[in-house]
């Protein structure tokens, strides 16, 4: 008897994430689906059913995350699982954990607003939590997200009783209409109460005109970030290696044709030294 | 590990990014930005509360949340 590989939706693989969601250079894997009905959505469409995803097996999306291999192992990066709500689809991330022999860090963005069986499962190969939690006013939470608070809080204390409490970032957004700063105050001393030590403080802002405007500097930024990185790695092991000039001035995302050249021949050079220095 | 501290690294290089995020107004039902707390409300909740009659153009009435936080504030 045959049977079917086990797919998981992917909306998007965002790569050379610096920082940004978790440690080091992450790559970010959005999740389709998500039980809960923000009014201020960061990604609507986990919600919508029009097939904005690509289904992936575990194995295909190892082979595409691959490509960064080296910037995760020198910088203590991974893979950021998001979404949507990627607890949702703990048996597919447990089996891309198994897929893991580099050992990369594992995150996950997640509500926690998911049946406990998920989070007991992801407990063994997920390394650090970022929880958005909104608020912990149970009002305010229901008026925002559309659940109950209960179950989220159930399982931030499962995680904390299993001693991941060190390993959790709670998110705590002041959401305009919603929540203001004394109350996230009061989130953020409840939170810490039963055990929570960092905290990720923010404002959600409506104001179109202060929408900052794109210049490919940050694009830039990446590009200068990842040569350092590879000019690291090549020093620690012997191997000549000279940037090339970046001249794609609009690069949005860091990955220029340029940087892969040279991320693809370092790679190859690593993956043939013995005992390479990461 | 090469590297300890990615943050650190991006900050002697002067490349330290903002972690803003953008809502594309085209595909959701609500448009935001979200801005780091310590830029912009750390003294007063005031930026935020100013925003207010635009979010409600935007989401429609406000009203029963108005009157669920002075509920809260009574409790």
């Amino acid at each position: 008897m045959t049977t079917t590989p086990l797919t998981a939706p992917i909306m998007r693989i965002s790569r050379h994430r610096l920082s940004t969601d978790g440690r080091g250079v992450t790559t970010l894997v959005g999740l389709h689906g998500c039980p809960l009905t923000c009014r201020y959505c960061l990604n609507d469409r986990c919600h919508t059913p029009d097939g904005v995803w690509r289904n992936m097996t575990a194995q295909e999306l190892y082979n595409e995350v691959v490509i960064d291999d080296i910037y995760f192992r020198s910088t203590g990066g991974g893979i950021t699982f998001g979404g949507g709500e990627p607890a949702l689809h703990s048996t597919f991330i447990n089996e891309f954990a198994q897929r893991n022999t580099h050992r990369w860090n594992i995150t996950i963005e997640s509500s926690l607003n998911v049946p406990t069986h998920h989070i007991e499962q992801l407990a063994q190969v997920v390394d650090d939590y970022i929880i958005d939690i909104k608020s912990i006013n149970p009002t305010t939470y229901r008026l925002y997200t559309g659940m109950d608070i209960d179950l989220a809080l159930h399982n931030l204390q499962y995680l904390i009783g299993i001693n991941k409490a060190a390993h959790i970032t709670v998110r705590t957004p002041i959401i305009p209409g919603y929540n203001d700063a004394n109350e996230v105050e009061t989130t953020i001393r409840q939170l810490r109460d039963i055990g929570i030590e960092h905290f990720d403080a923010f404002t959600y802002h409506t104001d179109v005109a202060r929408r900052p405007q794109p210049d490919g500097k940050s694009g830039k930024s990446t590009c200068n970030v990842l040569k350092r990185i590879r000019t690291i790695i090549a020093d620690a092991n012997n191997i000549a290696y000279t940037p090339t000039p970046c001249t794609h001035t609009t690069c949005t995302t860091g990955n220029c044709p340029a940087c892969e050249k040279e991320l693809a021949q370092l790679t190859q050079l690593i993956n043939t030294t013995k005992n390479p220095i990461l | 590990m090469l590297i300890n501290d990615l943050d650190k690294l991006m900050e002697e290089m002067g490349e330290k990014q903002q972690r803003n995020r953008h809502i594309d107004p085209s595909i959701h039902r609500t448009v935001g930005i979200l801005v780091p707390l310590e830029e912009e409300c750390n003294t007063s909740i005031e930026p935020c509360t100013g925003l207010l009659e635009e979010y409600s153009a935007l989401v429609g009435d406000i009203s029963e949340v108005e009157d669920n936080k002075e509920n809260d504030n009574k409790e």
